[in-house]
């Protein structure tokens, strides 16, 4: 009776050893074993028993979460969109989401040029999708200061079919705000008001955190000049004046600094 | 009545069932006797249509068997039959009934009747798989008797049942005679051939060594020993 | 052959499948994979069009997968276990046995494929996506494929093992979406190379022409006229297919 009680709980032992030696390899990051297989367009369509539309999300889940660091390089992530665009030319949400989040990115360096080329391929080639033109107006908008571009794509992007009514409302009064900073913050809100994904709602988040930032070193830099007639070089000048309590932290880790003109840029 | 002339069935260069001919007049009870593949079953499944002959033919009540009208007429039970295992008894034989497209459709009642009659009433709903044996024999029984055919075909009814079983499906068979039915059963089992046989047919490496009524064949002696004798005189 | 007696062959072959609860496994197993969507839909950031690709793959690959293993010894089975004994000899021809085979394991492979989809529409459903009327079309389209495979798979039943039929069926499935890539891809080299594979294109099956699912999920008008062609070209091949494995079964040796 006790070897058959014996030969029952053994199992609890064996099972605990494989959850270990598992643990162990984890630890150990044998990641050397491991390579990257780069997917061949011709061997997916191979294999994929036709199912092109999911194999291409599958592929993009897999590559969405290299942005926007690149932690296995830019070629493999533009290789992989590339597959995704040849699988299901008309898959819209990499598009939508590249063009957001790749402006980000400090380790591509050709971000910009990269992010309005594949808007642009993904408005001529995807399922109309509101999300594309919107967010190229912002590259537009706030990375290149180009109004007229962005107020083109803003457009469009009400005009798409199933656009939601507030970007139809916010392309009519964004030409009305005044500054550019009034702008962005308006582009903003809209897009943390109304995302659905949590993804994009924290970087829209981040982004209104930012300008919020922006106003109040602002109005601190502006008193510094009243007390001392020259603008600060950094926000730390802010907190030895006393006029803050500390620096700041931007959302994006980004470093800010005072122009002469005592102009706030991100470096 | 069955009418076998000059059947014939060849496996590669081997001839399985070697010219048989025999005639079976309505109302008899006719078995096959022969040793393990003597050619017995191979000629059973071309007398109900299951085998197409090489040379020769079987007629049933003057109609070629390889028509399906002759088939309405006929009821067969395989040896060692296999089942549609998830079916229950009943379905099953519910589903024989059903591909008789000419014949009466039966009532639930009927069918109950019939399984009640082989024994095995109390296991009507139970799933085929969980049959025994001799159950399985019983059901195989039942569906050949489930058109109430004229002509009736049994390969090794008795294969498998306990005395009491035997015993049992012996009454039914000497029950369809009293009915007026000719039956063809196949049988290696000597004692019960000679029970319930009017005639006797001796088949041996595919050739019909006899055929004709068991007390001829018999003489007066045990018909074990009669079909040993024949076999061997044969061999010689 | 009459009419009635496919009917009941149908309907025995029907309740047989359906009762074998190694299918219960998989279609809860089908179930399952098709709710994983609901997991990714949060990855895929509530994407609609990759829990519809996801969610149509799904009811895809594993109802192919039922259908073969339903279907790889359909015949086989019958003729091994001698069961096909009891049929024949009775007023029973090859043509009610193939036939009544083929649409009772059809509407088993039907009625599986019905409820992953039921599972499949309500994913969607619950992720806001309405009721998918093009996912389902994309699902009707499937059931024309599970026709042809049903029909392959009676024949391949009739003339080898279940092994035999089940790996066969397998490279028809990969070569069935694959043809209209190779002869695409084969314009270019030309010669004895094209000849063959243009050959092989309308040989074998295409499978593609009942693959709607890339078109379903993004605004690509659907129209009624491809639909019919799918169907007929189903029901002809699978007629095809049918009538050799009648001819098959009715010279072997039982």
């Amino acid at each position: 009776m006790a070897s058959a009680a014996i030969k029952k709980i053994i199992i609890i032992p064996i099972f605990a050893a494989v959850v270990a030696s598992q643990y162990a390899y984890d630890r150990s990051k044998l990641e050397a074993l491991q390579i990257q297989f780069p997917a061949p367009l011709q061997l997916i369509r191979v294999f994929d028993l036709g199912l092109h539309s999911a194999a291409a999300s599958l592929l993009w889940i897999e590559t969405i979460v290299q942005l926007p660091f690149f932690q296995r390089g830019t070629e493999p992530f533009f290789n992989n969109f590339r597959t995704i665009n040849d699988l299901d030319p008309k898959f819209s949400f990499p598009y939508a989401f590249t063009v957001l989040v790749l402006p980000t990115s400090r380790a591509y360096p050709d971000k910009i040029a990269a992010a309005i080329e594949i808007g642009k391929r993904g408005i001529a080639e995807a399922d109309p999708d509101w999300r594309i033109p919107f967010y190229l107006a912002a590259v537009h908008l706030l990375e290149l200061k180009d109004h007229e571009n962005a107020v083109k794509y803003f457009d469009i992007a009400s005009q798409t079919v199933g656009a939601p009514h507030y970007i139809k409302r916010f392309s009519s009064t964004f030409v009305l705000a005044k500054t550019f900073r009034e702008q962005t913050r308006e582009f903003w809100r809209a897009v943390y008001e109304n995302a659905e994904d949590e993804q994009i709602k924290d970087r829209a988040g981040a982004y209104l955190e930012r300008l919020e930032i922006f106003d109040l070193l602002d109005k601190a830099s502006g008193a510094y000049f009243e007390r001392f007639g020259s603008y600060p070089k950094t926000p730390q000048d802010l907190v030895g004046a006393g006029i803050i309590s500390e620096v700041p932290q931007d959302p994006f880790g980004f470093e800010l600094v005072f122009n002469d003109a005592g102009d706030l840029s991100v470096q | 009545m069955i009418e076998i002339k000059d059947l014939k069935k060849m496996y590669g260069r081997r001839a399985v069932v070697d010219g048989v001919s025999l005639v079976i007049e309505k109302n008899k009870v006719f078995g096959f006797l022969g040793q393990n593949g003597a050619g017995k079953t191979t000629a059973m499944k071309m007398m109900v249509g299951l085998l197409r002959p090489d040379a020769g033919s079987v007629s049933i009540a003057g109609r070629s068997v390889l028509e399906s009208e002759t088939r309405e007429i006929i009821g067969f039970m395989p040896e060692a039959p296999y089942f549609y295992e998830r079916l229950t008894g009943f379905e099953f034989l519910k589903f024989c009934g059903d591909l008789f497209p000419r014949h009466r459709k039966k009532t639930g009642a009927e069918y109950e009747a019939l399984l009640k009659k082989v024994g095995i009433f109390e296991a009507k709903d139970a799933p085929i798989r969980n049959y025994s044996k001799g159950m399985k024999q019983r059901l195989g029984f039942a569906q050949s008797l489930v058109n109430d055919p004229e002509y009736v075909f049994l390969d090794e009814p008795l294969d498998g049942l306990d005395p009491i079983g035997r015993r049992e499906i012996k009454e039914i068979i000497k029950l369809l005679k009293q009915e007026g039915r000719t039956i063809f059963l196949n049988s290696h089992i000597l004692y019960d051939t000679e029970e319930l046989c009017d005639e006797v047919g001796v088949i041996h490496k595919g050739k019909l060594l006899y055929a004709g009524s068991v007390k001829d064949f018999c003489s007066g002696k045990p018909l074990e020993d009669q079909f040993i004798a024949t076999v061997e005189a044969h061999n010689k | 052959m009459t009419v009635h007696n496919v009917f009941v062959i149908t309907k025995n072959t029907f309740k047989e499948t359906i009762r074998d609860r190694i299918l219960y496994g998989l279609v809860a197993f089908g179930a399952l994979f098709i709710l994983l969507d609901l997991f990714l839909a949060k990855l895929s950031l509530g994407d609609m069009v990759m829990i519809k690709s996801f969610g149509l793959a799904g009811v895809y690959l594993i109802g192919t997968i039922i259908t073969v293993f339903l279907g790889a010894s359909i015949i086989y089975r019958e003729v091994e276990k001698r069961t096909l004994y009891f049929v024949l000899s009775k007023p029973a021809s090859y043509g009610d046995v193939i036939l009544g085979k083929f649409f009772g394991l059809y509407g088993a492979a039907i009625l599986t494929v019905l409820l992953m989809a039921a599972v499949y529409l309500g994913v969607v459903l619950y992720q806001g996506g309405g009721f998918d009327a093009r996912g389902f079309v994309a699902i009707l389209y499937q059931l024309l494929e599970a026709g042809f495979f049903v029909a392959l798979l009676t024949f391949l039943s009739a003339i080898s093992t279940p092994l035999t039929s089940t790996i066969a069926a397998a490279l028809i499935l990969f070569s069935g979406h694959f043809m209209s890539t190779a002869v695409e891809n084969v314009k270019r080299i030309g010669g004895f190379t094209k000849t063959f594979i243009d050959a092989a294109y309308y040989l074998l099956p295409n499978l593609e022409k009942f693959n709607v699912r890339n078109v379903v999920v993004h605004h690509v008008p659907l129209s009624l006229e491809p639909f019919i062609l799918s169907a007929a070209y189903a029901a002809f091949y699978a007629a095809v297919l049918l009538y050799f494995a009648y001819a098959f079964l009715k010279r072997k040796e039982l």
